[in-house]
C-alpha cells in the first residue's frame, strides 16, 4: 500500500533513482574511476576537461571525475554509518524516555534539549576539535549531533502509543518493560523514523562535507567532497571544474536523499493522504 | 593594548564620543574621503595593523613595517639587499678581543621633537632595553623578545665616550653584532618623548630621526605620516605624505589597488599577481628570497635516526616539481639552509630526485616494503610554503612511490608552532624567514644544542656546534663564512633537513609608482618612492 503511493510520487521516484545511481558509483567507484583518485602530476594542474580527464584535473593536476566517483563512496558511507548510529541510539533514548515518563523522561529529554540548542554545525566542530580531525571522528560527531532529533520524534510516537490497547493488553499479560517497548511500540513508532532517517541522511553528508570544507573532516588526499570543494574553491576564477564537480555531487546527493525522504514521508503519513 | 583605549567607560564618555562621531560624520568627509592618491601622497597596502608603534617591545612585522618609516637604526640593511650599510652611524669599529665596539654617531641629526642625536640618546634606548626595572620598561607585557634573543647575553653596557661616540661593552664576544644591530627592534626612540608620553604612551607617539613624521593612528585603518624636511639623508623623502592603510583581505586590497585607491600593495593572492600582470596600470616588484621552507626529521624518532632513512625521504621527492608548480613562479629549489642572498653558504651539490635509489636505500635499511609515518603539513599559508597543504599532499604522494606512506596530518597553527619543539612529529614541514643579513640567524638558532625531547633541536653532531658557536666569536667575516660553509656541508651530508624553496615575494605597484624596493626583511624604505 505505501510502496504503491511512494511509486505514484515522481518526485520520490527521482529520488529513489538517484539514491540507486550514487549507491552503484559508490561501489563500484574502483572500477569506473579512469586512474587512482590520488595520482597526481603536477605537470597537468588545473586543466580543462578533455577526454582524457572528464572532470579536468585540480590543484595537484588529480583527475577530478575519479575523485568525485570516489567521493560518492566516503560521502554515502559517512551518510548512512553516521545516521545508523543516531537513529539507533535516539531511538532507544526516545521510546525509553517517552514510556517511562516522570523523571527519566525529563532528564534524558534535557539532555536532548541541551543538544538541540547548539546549532549541529557548531556541536559537531567542538567534537572534532576535542577529539582530532579526520574520518571516523566526523562519523562520530556528525552522529552524535543528530541524535536527539530521532530521539525526540521516537518519544512522541511513543506517548501516543503506549495509550493504545493492545500495549494495554501487553502490559496486563504481564510483559516486561522491553519487550514491550521493542515488541509492541518500536516496530509501531518506525515509520515517523524510517522518513527522518531518510531526511538525515541528506543532513549528515551535508555536516560531514562542512566538516570536510573546513579542514576538520578526511584528511589529505582523501577525496571527500567538502574539502576538495575547499581546496579548489580558490581557483574558482581559473578552473572552476575542480569546484563545481564536488560541488554539484554534494548538492544532487542531498537532493536525491530529501526527494525520497519526502515520498517516504506521504507514502507512510495515512493523515496526509485523508486529507487528499 | 588598543583594547584599552578603545573602551568607554562611563555614559558621558559615551555620549561625548557619539557626539564626536556625529559632528566627524558631518564635518570629516573632505578629508576623510579625499584617499584618492595625489602625486604628493603615497598610500601603501598593508595586510595587517602594527600592534604598537614603538618597535623595541615588538616582533611584529606589522608593527616595523610602520617604524621603519619614522625611525632609524645605528646600521641598516642596504636597499633590497641584506649587506649593512651606515644609518645613525657612520663608521665602527670593534676591538681586537672583540669585547667593545666603538660607534662613531652621525652629526647634526635631529630628532622629530627638536631634540638632538647623541651618544646620551643612543645610550639611553639600549638602557631602556636593557633594564628589567627601569622606569621606562613600557606595558607589563612588552615583548622584549629581539632583545633578550639577540643583545642580552652579549651586551653589558651602552657608554656614551663624547656626544659623538657610543661604546658598546659586550659580556662576550658576538660576531653577528652588527647585522643584528640592523633588525628594526633596535630602533632609537626620542629620549624626550619617553619623558613625555612614558614608557607605554612611546607605543602611540613615536617620536624619531626618520624620513616621515608620525601624523595619526586609527587603528586597523591607517597610520598618517608627513615627510620630515630636516631628514639626514639629503633629497629623501620623495613624496610629502605617507598613509599606510589597514586592508586585511587580500582580494579587498587587491581591489583596492586596481581602483587606484592605494598606490601599492603586499600580500597579493597567488592568482591576483597573475591578473596583475596582465594589467597595464599595474606592475610587480619582488621581495629577494629570504626564507627557505623545508622538511624537518624528528631524528629522535628512531625511524630517522637512520640516515639511509633520512636520505631515501629526500631523494624519493621530486622537489623541482613540486617548486615549479605550486610557488607561482617566484620558488627556487632550495638544497641548503641559506637562501642565495646570504653569504656563508656551503658549496654543496643539489639533492637530486632519484627514486630508485631511495627505494634500495629502503631495502639497505631492512625497510623493502617501506614504511608507515606521520607527515605534518603547516596549516597556514607563509612566504616559504604559500600552500602547505598542496605541498604537503604532493611530497606525500612522491613519497608514497617509493612505499614510503606518509599519513597527512595538521593542527591549528599556534598548536602546531607549540608541538614542533616536541616529539610529536616524526617528520613535518616548517621554514625560517631571516632576521638580518647573519649566517648565525639562520643555521645558530638551530644547529647549536641537542635536544632529546624536542624534534626541533633533535640533530646531534658536537663537531657542528662547535663550530657555529666559534663562528660566533670571530670577527673576521671571511673567515666566518668558511666556518658557516663547512658546517652547512656537514648537516646536508647528514640529510637532517630536506630543504625544499627559497620565494621570492611578490609586491603589486601602481605603473605611476617608481622606487619602490622589495626588502628582504620586509620593512621597505617608502623614503625612497616617488609617485608622479
Amino acid at each position: 500500500m505505501a510502496a504503491r503511493r511512494f511509486w505514484r510520487n515522481g518526485n520520490a521516484r527521482v529520488g529513489l533513482g538517484m539514491i540507486i545511481f550514487f549507491a552503484l558509483i559508490a561501489i563500484f567507484a574502483g572500477q569506473i574511476a579512469p586512474q587512482g583518485p590520488d595520482q597526481e602530476d603536477l605537470l597537468d594542474r588545473l586543466k580543462p576537461p578533455s577526454a582524457q580527464h572528464w572532470i579536468g584535473t585540480d590543484e595537484l593536476g588529480r583527475d577530478v571525475f575519479a575523485r568525485v566517483l570516489l567521493g560518492a563512496r566516503i560521502s554515502m558511507t559517512v551518510g548512512l554509518v553516521a545516521v545508523s548510529g543516531s537513529l539507533v541510539i535516539g531511538a532507544l533514548l526516545g521510546i525509553t524516555a517517552g514510556y517511562a515518563g516522570s523523571r527519566v523522561e525529563s532528564m534524558i529529554m534535557r539532555l536532548m534539549d541541551v543538544m538541540l540548542a547548539f546549532p549541529s554545525i557548531i556541536l559537531a566542530i567542538g567534537i572534532v576539535a576535542m577529539r582530532g580531525p579526520g574520518l571516523n571522528n566526523t562519523i562520530l560527531a556528525v552522529s552524535v549531533v543528530n541524535i536527539p532529533v530521532y530521539a525526540r520524534v521516537a518519544r512522541g510516537s511513543t506517548l501516543a502509543i503506549k495509550e493504545f490497547e493492545y500495549v494495554t493488553a501487553a502490559r496486563a499479560m504481564g510483559a516486561r518493560p522491553w519487550r514491550v517497548l521493542l515488541r509492541s511500540i518500536l516496530p509501531n513508532a518506525a515509520a515517523p523514523l524510517v522518513v527522518q532517517a531518510t531526511l538525515g541522511v541528506a543532513t549528515a553528508i551535508l555536516d560531514a562535507a562542512g566538516l570536510g570544507f573546513l579542514g576538520l573532516g578526511a584528511q589529505p588526499p582523501t577525496p571527500e567532497w567538502g574539502a576538495m570543494l575547499a581546496d579548489a574553491y580558490k581557483y574558482l576564477l581559473t578552473a572552476f571544474w575542480a569546484a563545481l564537480a564536488p560541488g554539484v555531487a554534494i548538492g544532487a546527493v542531498v537532493l536525491s536523499f530529501n526527494l525520497a525522504g519526502d515520498g517516504l514521508h506521504d507514502a507512510l503519513d495515512p493523515r496526509l493522504l485523508a486529507g487528499r | 593594548m588598543g583594547n584599552r583605549l578603545a573602551g568607554v567607560r562611563s555614559p558621558v564618555a559615551a555620549l561625548v564620543a557619539a557626539a564626536m562621531l556625529v559632528m566627524g560624520i558631518v564635518v570629516v568627509p573632505g578629508s576623510v574621503t579625499g584617499w584618492a592618491a595625489g602625486p604628493s601622497t603615497f598610500i601603501w597596502g598593508k595586510s595587517g595593523d602594527a600592534d604598537t608603534l614603538d618597535n623595541q617591545v615588538s616582533s611584529n612585522g606589522e608593527t616595523s613595517e610602520v617604524t621603519t618609516q619614522i625611525f632609524n637604526l645605528l646600521v641598516r640593511a642596504k636597499p633590497g639587499q641584506t649587506g649593512i650599510e651606515p644609518d645613525l652611524a657612520t663608521s665602527w669599529s670593534a676591538s681586537p678581543d672583540g669585547l667593545v665596539w666603538t660607534f662613531k654617531l652621525r652629526r647634526g641629526v635631529t630628532f622629530h621633537d627638536g631634540t638632538p642625536w647623541n651618544a646620551e640618546a643612543a645610550k639611553f634606548n639600549f638602557d631602556r632595553m636593557a633594564d628589567r626595572n627601569g622606569p621606562y620598561r613600557g606595558p607589563k607585557d612588552a615583548d622584549y623578545s629581539y632583545w633578550d634573543g639577540f643583545m642580552a647575553d652579549y651586551v653589558k653596557e651602552a657608554k656614551a665616550v663624547d656626544p659623538y661616540t657610543l661604546q658598546l661593552v659586550m659580556k662576550q664576544p658576538n660576531a653577528p653584532l652588527l647585522y643584528n644591530l640592523s633588525i628594526m627592534a633596535f630602533e632609537f626612540n626620542s629620549p624626550a618623548s619617553f619623558k613625555k608620553y612614558g614608557g607605554t604612551g612611546v607605543g602611540l607617539h613615536p617620536v624619531g630621526t626618520g624620513p616621515f613624521k608620525f601624523v595619526e593612528w586609527v587603528r586597523d585603518d591607517h597610520v598618517t605620516m608627513v615627510a620630515n624636511p630636516s631628514f639626514f639623508r639629503k633629497g629623501l623623502p620623495k613624496v610629502q605624505r605617507l598613509i599606510m592603510r589597514v586592508i586585511k583581505d587580500n582580494a579587498a586590497r587587491f581591489l583596492a589597488l586596481k581602483s587606484g585607491e592605494i598606490n601599492a600593495m603586499e600580500a597579493p593572492n597567488p592568482d591576483d599577481v597573475r591578473v596583475a600582470q596582465s594589467d597595464p596600470n599595474l606592475k610587480t616588484v619582488f621581495r629577494p628570497a629570504f626564507n627557505t621552507g623545508y622538511i624537518r626529521f624528528n631524528m629522535n624518532d628512531p625511524l630517522f635516526k637512520d640516515k639511509r632513512i633520512r636520505e631515501a625521504t629526500a631523494l624519493a621527492i621530486n622537489r623541482k616539481a613540486i617548486v615549479d608548480a605550486l610557488y607561482g613562479g617566484y620558488g627556487t629549489v632550495a638544497n641548503q639552509h641559506m637562501p642565495p642572498t646570504m653569504w656563508g653558504r656551503a658549496d654543496v651539490p643539489p639533492i637530486p630526485y632519484d627514486p630508485a635509489k631511495a627505494k634500495q636505500l629502503l631495502a639497505e635499511a631492512n625497510y623493502p616494503n617501506g614504511f608507515s609515518v606521520d607527515f605534518w603539513y603547516i596549516p597556514v599559508s607563509r612566504p616559504y610554503f604559500p600552500n602547505g597543504k598542496e605541498i604537503g599532499t604532493a611530497v606525500a604522494s612522491d613519497l608514497a612511490k617509493v612505499g614510503i606512506r606518509a599519513h597527512l596530518m595538521t593542527e591549528d597553527w599556534a598548536t602546531y608552532l607549540k608541538d614542533r619543539s616536541t616529539n610529536k612529529f616524526p617528520m613535518y614541514m616548517i621554514g625560517w624567514i631571516g632576521d638580518n643579513g647573519d649566517p648565525d640567524d639562520w643555521l645558530g638558532y638551530f644547529f647549536t644544542k641537542y635536544d632529546p625531547n624536542n624534534a626541533y633541536y633533535s640533530y646531534n653532531n658536537p663537531a657542528v656546534f662547535d663550530l657555529i658557536n666559534k663562528a660566533k666569536l670571530v670577527s673576521d667575516q671571511a673567515t666566518r663564512a668558511k666556518m658557516y660553509a663547512q658546517a652547512e656541508s656537514m648537516i646536508m651530508a647528514d640529510y637532517r633537513d630536506v630543504p625544499l624553496a627559497h620565494a621570492r615575494v611578490p609586491l603589486l605597484v601602481r605603473k605611476n609608482v617608481d622606487g619602490l624596493i622589495g626588502q628582504p626583511d620586509a620593512n621597505e624604505y617608502m623614503e625612497l618612492v616617488s609617485v608622479h
